[in-house]
């Protein structure tokens, strides 16, 4: 099997969840979450996080019983066509998040670092850069990720703590915002953005063993989390609720704002290097697990030849949204509608049907 | 084959990428606009004066020494609808490439600000090579006129605002404004955007002071235009312009601003002068600054709101000329309740002022948040109708900590004793 | 069909796009060791190997006691036995005195401790050679030489003598052991007859100094210094001669790895000397020189030196499975060599440290590495090697480590600067004015303004020429190298600025760019920077930061999937492993307690945890004050 993924063990695993988590926050994610739930915006993406996290143990639990990766174990418990169903519902997912990732920081290129680019080169410069590196595998990947991981919170975290003076606490109140329900019930919505994490089911069979899942589900997707709800809040307390929604892309916006003298100001391009990495790295990973799935799916016996034409198909369907409205409504049906049966009705039923079949299995060894 | 295929590709790949589509300049092809200024042209029109840099009085080491502001910059005036449009229409006057991103700061003439600054802020937020950093002031007068007149002693005309701003600590009299506190003031629940007030002054010498001296205070309040002095660069700094929504509706003279400061925890230090309480002919000089942040703390009852301000300031003796030894206890104590009463009275007749205009300018909303617990209940409060209504309590203490360097003044002899 | 550029590009395109299986094997992973995994082996084994070792020493004396027999009565039936009588009568007792030793309590005892060098000489001479193979690892090591030699007496006396290779003095070998023993003597002496030792070392041997050794590990630290052991048949003791004479001065300072406080010896083209300036700093009869030939007629000498007691021997096995490998006919570079063995060929960067010193070579080895050495090559290669190896200067674990950190992260910090300076200024110049403070970007726009060529071509011409001055540098002979260094560098920096063919800004930049690159101490990493610093320029001019980055996620992603021989290049970062305390910055020296844990080598521990147990006793001289 040539489509072997490598072995990857805790510090890889993290760093793959934390980077495709946490390059929402790049992108619209605490605008969104602002714009849903007010003042509490930080707290539903904690909230989202947490019930991604409980979904993903409830599969840790799965496959602590049944060993194996995603594909291999819904066949287990649901046969092959549950099995072809998944993986196929996964693949979609995966592909549907490159292709919007590409398209997503296609269009912040064009508006913040090149604005004269053409539209086409920046949607295939980063179409390239994640296929290049999905060439050299996803073992690779993971490592570069964990290089480049403390740069990332070190960046994010020196923009957020460079904006001491702007902090304005009491834009933190009304304390519940749009209302404690709405958060709860939003924020339980969000968890989309924390759709990527799943690549740890697919990938089950790569890591160690069932200590590096977690290890990986608990700081990679934790630690992405807590850092996107500390950007949410510290974005909440510089611009306020008010202004806060109206920005596109709020990690920029923050940046922008740094100024401690007149020779520490106008920094935000020194982070444009930043957000590009993980940006490409996010679109690279989930690209990765959409060719991975489709091999798995059909028993291909390799993954490369499928590289290029499926990244020109993704680049090409990035770009069919035909403006950038389009593509946030596009995003939150994926988001919101899409990735939430991902979340929470498969990891649900597969681990409905491993408690239904232990506890046969037990009836029977008794009987 | 293998290599040249590759050189082939590589080759094909580099025509494809440098062929100067991407959006590269030259650091030379570029006109960097320095300062913006914006008033009312005609037709309700903008009248956009922009200040470039000419590179070329910067480089160098033989052009240092000899370069000053009016020799590194020049200044163009184009009157378009909005600033976009403006940026177009310069493209055309200077040959080279118009590049925003390094606007220190908007100066708007003060007809615009009474108009209202909507149209102007539009691409503000959105046009990447603004941002929320950028100064704010207002001009008592005409932005063109003042970009014209200033002639500042720094090399370059940005310079002298970010080193006017930033010694704005130095006495309080006015205050670093930035677009984005400017902006978020304007959308978030509470507050009324303000800017720091500049002006050409006439150079006379004559100016005179902008309102009554309150009992007991020797220090007299200015605007920009009424500051007597003479002869250097006429433009002056001082004072606030205070906005209601996004039209400003007023100015507050050099004490009240400094006030505002205080209110606003941006009192670092300053001097302030009152008459003697047992000699009033003669004055005091201290040097004050926040023992801490001003305590403020809203009631609301009935859609009434009582606003309790407390400020606690401490000072340093400067300048104690009638030989009354205040340095000791008890005579402290006198000089200490002179100032806590001045600095009150000041404090609101700045409060009066503006709660007439109806501009929340402290924006004690933002004190009023945590009462609520979601947004809904904060909208359904109304903050701006009740600030018109709201009973301010203001109680100020000072305490004189230190007597500079002298620990008691001898009187000076006089023949009569 | 037409064969011309066009349908042969897309032959290759296709050729490009279809898929082919792998044909090649999957590559080699350096996995944990067996030892490494296995912490102690098992107890009945062990005793087990004990009585077959006895079991075998006792088969060795009944087969040399048969022999005896057999003289015995050849002699007794051809009537020579009054002439063979004396010889016999020695041997008789030589067998006997052995026999002693064959104590069963003593034997067992001594026989475990065959292989730890401990145990004493035994009087048979074939036992003592036996030992001495086992603790030399012969055959396999080359470097060792067990020479015999009859000295002339009645009886004669066989004896061996051992020495290294390289390490001793030939001349003075046999002029003052060898001649006297073997030719000046007469068979009429009876050296037998009481002191043998004693009587040889002061009748017999010329040499300065001569001393006695009765047990393996005063012998082996002799040899390992360049004594040599003569050991006779029958006498439980050896004499060890000084002969030392390994290359001295003629070793020269290494001319492209300068330190201010390392050693100052470099390795020189001979093969013997280098494996004795490896051996005079790493002392130990663990180390094992291993020869090949490669190239059919070139048959360069190729030596593999590793510590057999650390080395992983998977490892080992590979190397040499690898050299062995080599199909070429002519091989005179240790570099060369490298590209025949390397894992992957085609990269910038290289995969195994090479040193001109031996010091260097010493601490990698004792760390559980490899060195090959090429016969006529001063360079000698380590491997396998992360890519933080190569910030690593020798003279590093020499200095306090606070002020050794301060230089190590200097040299990261220049590798960061001569790496991405230029294309950062590229890219910010092209597309982000923004990021320069305004007072600057507007003294270098103004100087820029009379220069008649873009920014990127400003840039690049600096570099080519810093490049020509550079290679110029090397070329030239002797002194003149650096005169064309300095004056290429101040008048072409000042001619250019002056005759406004460059911007000032650029040339400042170039400068610091080209200093920082000399601050990687290896020569072919600085290279591998070099070079990549054009491609980052490339990508920059094209799109900026965004070119950039893309640029440098490419890089990072491809050195973390390249290897060293099995080992990942970027350990003990990515992948993560138990990195010790000698990554980027280093810890004091009596932190250093483990090994790379990425060498998977057999013995972890480099020294225990308390590596200055004086901390923890009584002072001299306080013994008193205490009560």
């Amino acid at each position: 099997m040539s489509y072997q993924s490598g072995r990857m063990g805790m510090a890889e695993g993290i760093a793959l969840v934390f980077v495709i988590c946490f390059v929402t926050a790049f992108i619209g994610l605490p605008a969104e979450a602002i714009d849903t739930s007010g003042e509490l915006g930080w707290f539903s993406v904690i909230i989202a996080g947490f019930s991604t996290m409980i979904m993903l143990f409830l599969l840790i639990y799965v496959f602590q019983r049944i060993p194996g990766d995603l594909f291999s174990v819904s066949k287990h418990l649901f046969g092959k066509p549950g099995a072809y169903v998944i993986s196929a519902y996964y693949t979609v997912m995966f592909l549907a998040l490159a292709a919007l990732w590409i398209r997503q920081f296609a269009e912040n290129t064009l508006l913040v670092a090149l604005p004269s680019v053409n539209f086409q080169l920046a949607v295939g410069w980063y179409a390239l850069g994640a296929a290049f590196i999905v060439y050299l595998g996803i073992e690779n990947i993971a490592r570069a990720t964990y290089v480049i991981l403390p740069f990332t919170v070190a960046g994010t975290l020196f923009v957020l703590g460079l904006l001491e003076p702007l902090y304005k606490p009491n834009y933190l109140s009304p304390w519940l915002g749009k209302g404690i329900g709405s958060a709860l019930i939003k924020g339980g919505v969000l968890v989309g953005a924390n759709a990527g994490s799943l690549l740890l089911a697919v990938l089950a069979e790569s890591f160690q063993n069932v200590r590096t899942l977690k290890a990986a589900a608990v700081f990679g997707l934790g630690g992405s989390v807590l850092l996107k709800a500390l950007s949410v809040l510290i974005f909440t307390m510089v611009f306020g609720a008010s202004v806060a929604i109206e920005k596109t892309l709020p990690f920029f916006d923050m940046s922008r704002l740094i100024y401690l003298t007149r020779y520490v100001q106008r920094i935000e391009s020194i982070f444009i290097i930043l957000w590009v990495m993980v940006g490409v790295l996010a679109i690279a990973v989930s690209l990765y697990m959409g060719i991975y799935l489709i091999t798995r799916l059909v028993n291909l016996p390799a993954m490369k030849p499928l590289i290029p034409t499926v990244t020109i198909l993704i680049a090409q369907l990035s770009m069919i949204p035909p403006d950038i409205g389009t593509v946030f409504e596009l995003q939150s049906i994926l988001i919101r509608g899409y990735c939430n049966i991902g979340i929470y009705v498969i990891p649900l039923s597969l681990f409905a049907a491993t408690l239904l079949k232990e506890k046969r299995g037990t009836k029977c060894a008794s009987g | 084959m293998r290599v040249r295929v590759i050189t082939m590709l590589f080759l094909l790949a580099v025509l494809l990428l440098t062929t100067g589509c991407n959006g590269s300049r030259e650091l030379d092809e570029v006109a960097y606009v320095l300062t913006i200024g914006a008033d009312i042209g005609e037709g309700g029109q903008l009248d956009l004066t922009y200040e470039i840099a000419i590179p070329r009085a910067m480089a160098g080491s033989e052009a240092a020494g000899k370069t000053d502001a009016k020799k590194s910059t020049r200044i163009v005036t184009i009157t378009a609808p909005t600033l976009a449009e403006g940026r177009n229409l310069l493209n055309s006057v200077t040959g080279r490439a118009p590049n925003l991103s390094h606007v220190s700061t908007f100066v708007i003439g003060e007809k615009l600000a009474r108009k209202g600054l909507k149209d102007f802020l539009g691409p503000t937020m959105r046009f990447r090579e603004f941002r929320g950093s950028i100064d704010m002031v207002v001009v008592n007068g005409q932005a063109k006129d003042f970009i014209k007149q200033n002639s500042p002693e720094e090399v370059l005309a940005p310079r002298w605002f970010e080193a006017m701003f930033s010694s704005a600590d130095e006495t309080g009299y006015y205050l670093k404004t930035t677009l984005h506190e400017f902006y978020a003031r304007l959308k978030n629940g509470s507050g009324s955007p303000y800017t720091s007030l500049m002006g050409i002054n006439p150079l006379k010498g004559e100016g005179q002071p902008s309102g009554p001296a309150i009992p007991g205070e020797k220090t007299r309040e200015y605007l920009p235009k009424d500051v007597p002095r003479e002869e250097g660069n006429p433009a002056t700094v001082i004072g606030a312009a205070v906005f209601k929504e996004d039209k400003m509706v007023g100015m507050l003279p050099s004490e009240e601003t400094r006030m505002l400061a205080i209110l606003l925890g941006n009192y670092p230090r300053g001097f302030m002068v009152v008459d003697d309480p047992l000699a009033p002919k003669h004055s005091i000089n201290v040097n004050l600054r926040l023992g801490r942040k001003a305590k403020i703390n809203v009631d609301i009852l009935d859609g009434q709101a009582v606003i309790n301000v407390d400020v606690f300031l401490e000072g340093e003796f400067t300048s104690n000329p009638s030989g009354i030894n205040y340095e000791s206890k008890e005579y402290t104590s006198l000089l200490e309740q002179q100032i806590s009463q001045t600095v009150r009275q000041r404090m609101l007749q700045m409060l009066q002022r503006t709660q007439t205009w109806g501009a929340d300018v402290v924006d004690f909303g933002y004190y009023v948040r945590p009462q609520f617990a979601t947004d809904q209940e904060f909208k359904k409060l109304n903050w701006d109708a009740i600030f018109r209504k709201a009973e301010f309590n203001v109680f100020v203490t000072t305490e004189i900590r230190r007597a500079g360097l002298q620990r008691k003044t001898s009187p000076i002899r006089t023949e009569g004793e | 069909m037409v064969n011309n550029a066009i349908s042969k590009s897309y032959n290759f395109i296709k050729k490009l796009l279809l898929y082919h299986p792998p044909l090649n094997p999957s590559p080699f992973v350096l996995e944990e060791t067996p030892e490494e995994k296995q912490v102690k082996s098992d107890q009945a084994l062990n005793s087990l190997a004990d009585s077959l070792r006895s079991l075998k020493a006792l088969l060795r004396y009944a087969k040399r006691l048969s022999l005896f027999l057999t003289k015995v009565t050849t002699a007794l039936r051809e009537g020579q036995w009054s002439d063979r009588a004396e010889d016999l009568k020695a041997e008789c007792q030589a067998l006997e005195k052995q026999r002693a030793e064959f104590e069963p309590i003593l034997f067992a005892y001594q026989s475990g401790r065959d292989e730890t060098g401990e145990r004493s000489l035994t009087t048979s001479l074939e036992e003592n050679r036996r030992i001495i193979e086992t603790l030399y690892h012969l055959p396999l090591n080359k470097d060792i030489i067990i020479r015999e030699i009859d000295i002339a007496a009645n009886p004669p006396v066989k004896a061996i003598a051992v020495f290294i290779d390289g390490m001793v003095d030939t001349k003075n070998l046999n002029l003052s052991v060898l001649q006297p023993l073997m030719l000046l003597g007469s068979g009429r002496r009876q050296l037998y007859d009481g002191d043998l030792v004693g009587h040889i070392i002061k009748k017999y041997l010329p040499s300065n100094q001569v001393q006695r050794a009765n047990n393996f590990s005063q012998l082996q630290e002799g040899v390992n210094s360049g004594d040599t052991a003569i050991i006779f048949d029958g006498i439980a003791e050896a004499v060890l001669v000084n002969t030392k004479g390994w290359e001295h001065r003629s070793v020269e300072q290494p001319n492209t790895e300068p330190t201010v406080r390392g050693a100052q010896a470099g390795f020189t083209e001979n093969l013997r000397t280098n494996t004795a300036l490896i051996r005079t700093i790493l002392r130990s009869s663990d180390l094992v020189t291993e020869m090949m030939k490669v190239g059919a007629r070139s048959r360069t000498n190729v030596a593999i030196l590793y510590l057999k007691s650390v080395a992983n021997p998977q490892l080992v096995a590979e190397v040499k499975r690898r050299i062995q490998g080599i199909r070429t006919d002519y091989i005179d570079n240790s570099g060369s060599l490298m590209q025949f063995i390397e894992d992957q060929p085609g990269f910038l960067f290289p995969q195994s440290v090479s040193t001109e010193r031996p010091d260097r070579v010493g601490a990698h080895l004792s760390e559980g590495r490899i060195a090959l050495i090429v016969d006529g090559n001063p360079y000698i290669h380590v491997l396998p090697v992360s890519f933080f190896s190569f910030f690593h200067a020798s003279e590093d674990f020499g200095l306090q480590t606070p002020v050794s950190n301060f230089m190590r992260v200097l040299r990261f910090l220049g590798t960061l600067i001569s790496t991405v300076l230029p294309s950062l200024y590229i890219a910010i110049s092209y597309f982000h004015v923004e990021a320069i403070p305004t007072q600057l970007l507007l003294s270098i726009a103004g100087s820029r303004e009379e220069v008649p060529f873009p920014a990127w071509f400003e840039v690049l011409i600096m570099e080519l020429s810093f490049e020509l001055i550079r290679e110029a540098g090397v070329r030239v002979p002797g002194m003149l190298g650096t005169t064309i260094g300095i004056v290429g560098a101040i008048v072409l920096g000042q001619a250019a600025v002056s005759a406004r063919l460059v911007s000032p800004a650029v040339v400042v930049l170039i400068a610091i760019t080209g200093l920082a690159s000399f601050n990687i101490p290896e020569y072919r990493m600085a290279s591998a920077i070099r070079l990549t610093r054009f491609i980052l320029l490339l990508f920059s001019a094209v799109l900026g930061l965004v070119g950039l980055a893309t640029a440098l996620l490419w890089l990072t992603v491809i050195l973390c999937s390249m290897k060293s021989f099995g080992m990942p290049y970027l350990v003990p970062v990515a992948p993560k492993t138990q990195a010790g305390f000698d990554v980027v910055i280093r810890g004091p020296v009596y932190r250093q307690e483990n090994r790379p844990d990425a060498l998977n080598s057999k013995d972890r521990k480099r020294q225990p945890h308390i590596s200055r147990p004086w901390t923890k006793q009584q002072p001299v001289g306080k013994v008193e004050d205490e009560q």
